[in-house]
C-alpha cells in the first residue's frame, strides 16, 4: 500500500448545492450516491480542479500563493464554464450578495481551499506542501474520450470551443506514452484482468490514435463499442502512468455504457488501484457497482490480497434547496440510497401487479 | 371454513375465498404416489420432490406454494441463497407437484379434489408461484426487497415453461389476499 499524502476531507459552504458539508474520506474507493442534482460531479470536480491547480503551481517558486491562485481560477473557469468565466455563478444561489468556499484537508497536513464571491472574487489558500506532479490527479467523465482524444487535445489547443476541461486533460493523459521498467511491469500486471475481458491489448496507432488488437485483429476506437473504449482508455492510463501510485482518481458514472460484466471488472479494477495507493472518488447510480464495493466492504478477509482496500460510501440527498450527506461504511447502512430505493420500489410494484391478479 | 396449515413453524390461514388449501407434501396421494419415484442412475440418486403448499382460489386460480425459513442460521444457508440454488430447488418442486397432480387427478380420493387442481392448469387459467422466504440476514428492509426483487426474476426464469406468475416474498411483504401469516413458537430459532 503506497503511502501518500490523502485527502481526509473536504468541507463546502455556500458551494453549488450545498449549505454545509463535511465529507470525510477514506484513502481507498469512495462511493458518492445520490440522485441528479445532488452535487456528486460539482463535488469532484471542485476537489479535482484544486488539485489540478496545486500540480500546476510549483512549491518552492516566487509569488507561489499568487500562482496557485491564478491557476486554481483557471481550472474552476475551464472545468465549470460557468456563464462571463464568472466563478461566482459557484456560489449557492440565494438572495443577495454572499459567497462559498471549499476546504480541502490531507491526511498528512497540508490543506486547499477557496472562497468565491457572488461578484466573481477568488481567493484561494494552500497551506502547506500538499500535492506534487508525482502525485497526479485525474477526471474522467461518464462520457468516454479515447475515439478522439487526438483531436480534441488540436481542437481545445487551436480554438476557444467551450469544453469541460475535464475531457481536453484525459485527452492528454490518454495521449502520454506508455511507461517502461520496473513501473512498467507493475502496470501490466494491473491491467491483465481488464485485457482480459477486451480480448487483446491497446496500442497506439502512427496516427496517433489509440487501438485494440486482438485475435480478430487491430480495431480502431469509432469501431469499438463505447464500453469497451473507457475498458480500453482504463487500459491506457495505467500503462502510461497517467493513474498510478499516491495519485487521485475522480471517476463520473463508470458504469455509463457498461455492461454488467465490465460492471463487474470495474468494480474490481477500482479496488486494485486504491489498493496500489490511488485515492478513487466515483459517483454512481449503478446498483451492481455499488453492490460489489459494498460486498468488498463487508468480507474484508475473504478478498485477494491485492484488491483489499478502504472503502467508504456517502448518499447525498437534496431537500428544501439544499443537499445533506450521510457517511457509511456499508450500502446497507446508507439509511437514503436511491439506488436501492427504486429496486425496492420495482419489487412493490410487482408485487402490487401479483396481488392484483388474485380477486379480493 | 378458513384453512390453516402450518409450514415450517409459521401458521398459514387461508379464507374462504381460497376453496382448497393443503400441505401437499403430506398427502398421501404424494406420499404413495410419485414420491416413491426414486432410484439411482449410473449411480447418480434421482428421486422427486414437492412443494409445501397447495391453495386453489374460487375464482383465481392455483397457487403452489415453497417455504424456506433460514432464520437463525444465516452461514450455513448463506452459500445457497447466493448461488441461488434454492430458487432451482424451489423450480425442481414445482416441476415435480405438477407431474403428481396431473397423476392424482386421475383417481377420485377422499383427500382432495385433485380434478378440480388439475383443471386449473387449463388455458386462460392463472398459476401462481410462491417462494416464502424468511431469513435474517438483511439489514435493511429495502436491500431486501432488491434481493428479492433479484430471486423473483431468477424464479421466473426457471419456471417460464409453467407460464405462471412468481413471487418471492417474506412475511411482512406478501401480497396475497385472504392469507392471513403469524409465527409459531420458535419461529427463526435453529
Amino acid at each position: 500500500m503506497a503511502t501518500g499524502n490523502k485527502i481526509s476531507t473536504v468541507t463546502l459552504k455556500a458551494f453549488s448545492v450545498f449549505e454545509d458539508v463535511a465529507l470525510n474520506f477514506c484513502p481507498g474507493v469512495n462511493v458518492l450516491i445520490g440522485t441528479n442534482a445532488t452535487g456528486k460531479s460539482h463535488l469532484m470536480k471542485a476537489v479535482y480542479s484544486m488539485l489540478k491547480a496545486s500540480e500546476k503551481s510549483p512549491w518552492d517558486t516566487d509569488n507561489e500563493a499568487l500562482k496557485y491562485r491564478v491557476q486554481l481560477l483557471a481550472k474552476l473557469t475551464k472545468v465549470f464554464r460557468p456563464q462571463d468565466e464568472s466563478v461566482g455563478r459557484l456560489v449557492k444561489r440565494t438572495l443577495g450578495r454572499k459567497s462559498g468556499s471549499v476546504f480541502v484537508s490531507f491526511t498528512r497536513g497540508g490543506k486547499l481551499s477557496f472562497n468565491a464571491t457572488t461578484l466573481g472574487k477568488l481567493t484561494a489558500l494552500r497551506h502547506g506542501r500538499v500535492v506534487t506532479d508525482a502525485e497526479p490527479s485525474l477526471f474522467i467523465p461518464s462520457r468516454e474520450v479515447l475515439s478522439f482524444h487526438s483531436s480534441l487535445i488540436a481542437a481545445y489547443e487551436s480554438t476557444n470551443i467551450r469544453f469541460d476541461e475535464t475531457y481536453f486533460d484525459l485527452a492528454k493523459a490518454l495521449a502520454a506514452p506508455t511507461m517502461l521498467g520496473k513501473r512498467a511491469n507493475a502496470a501490466a500486471q494491473l491491467v491483465s484482468g481488464l485485457e482480459k475481458v477486451l480480448g487483446g491489448k491497446v496500442f497506439e496507432a502512427k496516427d496517433g490514435s489509440l487501438h485494440l488488437r486482438n485475435k480478430h485483429g487491430d480495431f480502431e476506437p469509432h469501431l469499438l463499442s463505447e464500453g469497451w473504449r473507457k475498458l480500453a482508455s482504463l487500459c491506457r492510463l495505467i500503462l502510461n502512468g497517467s493513474l498510478m501510485e499516491n495519485g487521485f482518481l475522480f471517476w463520473d458514472e463508470p458504469e455509463a455504457n457498461l455492461n454488467p460484466e465490465m460492471i463487474v471488472m470495474v468494480a474490481k479494477m477500482l479496488r486494485l488501484l486504491a489498493a496500489s495507493g490511488v485515492q478513487i472518488f466515483i459517483s454512481t447510480h449503478d446498483y451492481l457497482l455499488t453492490r460489489h464495493l459494498s460486498l468488498a466492504a463487508e468480507y474484508p478477509a475473504q478478498m485477494a490480497e491485492a484488491e483489499r482496500c478502504d472503502i467508504r460510501f456517502f448518499g447525498l440527498t437534496s431537500a428544501n434547496g439544499t443537499v445533506s450527506v450521510i457517511e457509511a461504511a456499508t450500502l446497507s447502512d446508507l439509511g437514503d440510497n436511491p439506488i436501492l430505493k427504486e429496486f425496492a420500489a420495482l419489487y412493490d410494484y410487482e408485487g402490487s401487479l401479483f396481488e392484483k391478479s388474485i380477486p379480493k | 371454513m378458513p384453512k390453516t396449515l402450518d409450514v415450517e413453524k409459521q401458521r398459514f390461514i387461508f379464507d374462504d375465498e381460497w376453496k382448497i388449501a393443503l400441505k401437499y407434501d403430506d398427502t398421501g396421494c404424494y406420499r404413495e404416489g410419485i414420491e416413491r419415484l426414486k432410484g439411482e442412475i449410473d449411480k447418480v440418486p434421482e428421486s422427486t420432490r414437492a412443494v409445501d403448499v397447495l391453495a386453489l382460489h374460487k375464482t383465481a386460480g392455483l397457487l403452489m406454494m415453497e417455504v424456506k425459513d433460514f432464520r437463525g442460521h444465516r452461514i450455513a444457508n448463506k452459500s445457497r441463497l447466493t448461488n441461488k440454488e434454492i430458487i432451482l430447488e424451489a423450480a425442481l418442486k414445482i416441476r415435480d407437484t405438477v407431474a403428481g397432480l396431473v397423476g392424482a387427478a386421475r383417481e377420485v380420493s377422499g383427500e382432495f379434489d385433485a380434478a378440480a387442481i388439475a383443471a386449473a392448469y387449463g388455458p386462460g387459467k392463472e398459476l401462481f408461484v410462491v417462494l416464502w422466504l424468511e431469513d435474517d440476514t438483511s439489514v435493511n428492509l429495502r436491500e431486501w426487497k432488491a434481493q428479492l426483487d433479484v430471486l423473483t426474476q431468477e424464479l421466473k426464469t426457471k419456471v417460464k415453461w409453467l407460464r405462471a406468475k412468481c413471487s418471492v416474498v417474506s412475511g411482512s411483504l406478501h401480497r396475497l389476499p385472504g392469507l392471513s401469516v403469524t409465527n409459531l413458537p420458535g419461529a427463526g430459532q435453529s
